[in-house]
């Protein structure tokens, strides 16, 4: 039994009351070509190449190379690669849990009305408009002891000097906290507008019902826009999954290996010539997508059928 | 009746108290960064830190890095490839919208999502085969080598939402408006493109937006100075220490690369929000 699907039932429709020869499958086809060929080429294709040489002992040392498993038993060893997946998870889940609070949070303080309300919407949305990679330069220089505020600051409240991109677990929460704070105002626009388009009459009945903030927040404003919310949470996971930008140049990786999200991990691994050792990186980086994005859609198609 | 008042007057401060935290922590970074862009080099690195532009307002950061760092050449590099890329992406992704939204055939469904799926690609999959590629091609360092590769990021998204753009269209404007013997580009550009031409301009925005910070691709495969975006320029000046950041250069460099996107948001934002939110209907 074929799926239905809102896009057929469409179409269906449109086939009878419509000139037929514009409507052919062959125009389809021509026209969905371009996309679907530079995608190929550009996503698909190097998939497949990926996967190939994964299961080679390619590298800048062994240009004629062989057949060789080698790199998928050296992904069970290498501490480097532990520590990039553990920093990718962290950084994925620490992330969105912060970014979703804190958005939420503000879309639902500026759906109030208050003087100066849209200017302070046009500047919470500002941070977005600044490139990751630029992002990642005024956090890097903010940490330099010589004239980086965050050190200053600092200095001037702890009377301490500190390195914070030096040690581990401080760079990781820096990496963190830069990179929500360019993507919470977004996602607390985008949430606002939602919650404007609450009729009113429900808040207002809610209130008349005796609600408390929370419970007309938790139980009746959440719920209400929670597509948008299922959509944001999914992207940010995929987008935190794949992030590169901020990472290559806030903390380059370091200190070691671990604020190394994945995507920096094998681009170090390449330039340093271990091509089909990042190779295999990369398949395993795309199966752990899958398998996240499959979780994520099982665990909101659930939330969608509960209501 | 006091009672009221206080709990007024109350609710008044802490709101201010809040706005106050948020414009601080929004805005502080971005200021920073213009002071010291406009704050003399000797000023900056001698400490301590610097929170205005001590000793007068200066352009000589601007001057030096757009003209000894050959940064106005990527300025350059990076509008035409940001135009270029978002264009074609527009157009070829509004084509391919119409074509999964309206016409059907054979596997359509499975095509449209394996193109949405290929967002789970990661970018830096797609850097192994393409430098062999280049290399066979001689197309290394150059700014228009990064077109495809750009164009590639960007078409599962604006696919994705210009599908569900055009599907909700009636279909009962398209038959209104349909002139007999029609070929399918005329009836594309002339019924339905003004139809959407919001949906279109968030879409190239979205992606103008993208490729001008696009980075991955811009360092791999540009080398040369001149060849380079903004975005790849800055990332080789900021080089690998910590201790010798060229932060007037940088700063400078960076408030060029945000300052056109922080326009276009701020004239945008209405656009830019609504061509996100239609992107979560399913």
């Amino acid at each position: 039994m074929k799926k239905s699907n809102k896009i057929n039932q469409k179409n269906t429709k449109l086939k009878t009351s419509l000139p037929k020869g514009l409507f052919l499958p062959k125009v389809g086809i021509i026209l969905i070509l371009p996309i679907v060929l530079i995608r190929c080429f550009t996503g698909y294709y190097p998939l497949l190449y990926n996967f190939y040489y994964s299961f080679t002992n390619y590298s800048m040392v062994n240009i004629k190379y062989h057949f060789d498993i080698g790199n998928y038993l050296r992904f069970l060893n290498d501490s480097n690669l532990r520590a990039t997946i553990i920093f990718t998870l962290i950084y994925t889940i620490s992330y969105t849990a912060l970014v979703l609070i804190i958005s939420l949070l503000l879309a639902n303080f500026l759906n109030q009305k208050f003087f100066g309300r849209n200017i302070i919407r046009t500047v919470v949305f500002l941070p977005w408009a600044v490139a990751p990679v630029v992002t990642g330069i005024v956090a890097r220089s903010s940490f330099n002891p010589y004239f980086g505020f965050i050190s200053d600051l600092f200095k001037r409240i702890f009377n301490l000097e500190y390195a914070w991109l030096a040690i581990s677990w401080s760079a990781r929460t820096m990496v963190i906290l830069w990179a929500t704070w360019r993507d919470v105002g977004f996602w607390a626009v985008i949430f606002l507008a939602a919650l404007q388009l609450i009729p009113n009459e429900v808040i207002e009945a809610s209130r008349i019902d005796g609600a408390s903030a929370f419970q007309l927040f938790f139980k009746i404003k959440l719920p209400m826009i929670r597509t948008q919310v299922l959509t944001m949470v999914l992207f940010s996971v995929l987008w935190s999954f794949l992030a590169f930008d901020l990472v290559h140049v806030l903390t380059n990786g370091g200190p070691g290996y671990s604020t190394s999200i994945f995507s920096e991990t094998i681009f170090k691994t390449f330039v340093n010539g271990m091509f089909s050792f990042a190779s295999a990186q990369v398949v395993i980086l795309f199966l752990f997508s899958i398998v996240l994005l499959s979780f994520g859609l099982i665990f909101i198609t659930k939330k969608r059928d509960e209501y | 009746m006091n009672d009221l008042k206080i709990k007024k007057y109350l609710k008044s401060f802490i709101i201010v108290i809040i706005v106050l935290i948020i414009l601080i922590v929004t805005l502080f970074p971005i200021y920073w960064a213009l002071s010291s862009s406009l704050t003399d080099k000797k000023y900056i690195f001698s400490p301590p830190t610097k929170y205005y532009p001590i000793g007068g307002i200066t352009f000589d950061n601007y001057k030096a890095v757009l003209t000894s760092e050959g940064y106005f050449r990527n300025f350059i590099n990076s509008t035409i490839l940001s135009i270029l890329c978002s264009g074609i992406v527009t157009i070829l992704s509004f084509i391919a919208a119409y074509g999964f939204s309206r016409i059907n055939f054979r596997f359509k469904n499975v095509i449209f999502n394996l193109i949405i799926a290929s967002m789970l690609i990661p970018q830096i999959s797609t850097v192994m085969p393409m430098f062999q590629i280049y290399k066979v091609l001689h197309l290394f360092d150059k700014v228009w080598g990064l077109i495809i590769l750009d164009v590639g990021i960007t078409i599962p998204f604006s696919t994705w939402i210009l599908t569900t753009f055009i599907s909700n269209i009636p279909k009962e404007l398209e038959e209104a408006a349909i002139i007999d013997g029609v070929n399918i580009f005329g009836h594309l550009t002339r019924i339905i493109a003004p139809v959407l031409k919001q949906a279109l301009g968030v879409i190239f925005l979205i992606n103008f937006v993208n490729t001008w910070n696009e980075v991955m691709f811009a360092i791999l495969f540009v080398v040369s100075k001149s060849q380079s975006t903004l975005s790849a320029a800055l990332v080789k000046m900021t080089g690998a220490d910590i201790r010798a950041l060229p932060w007037d250069k940088l700063s400078a460099g960076s408030m060029i690369m945000i300052i056109p996107i922080i326009i276009l948001s701020i004239a945008f934002q209405k656009q830019l929000v609504s061509g996100w939110t239609s992107g979560s209907i399913k």
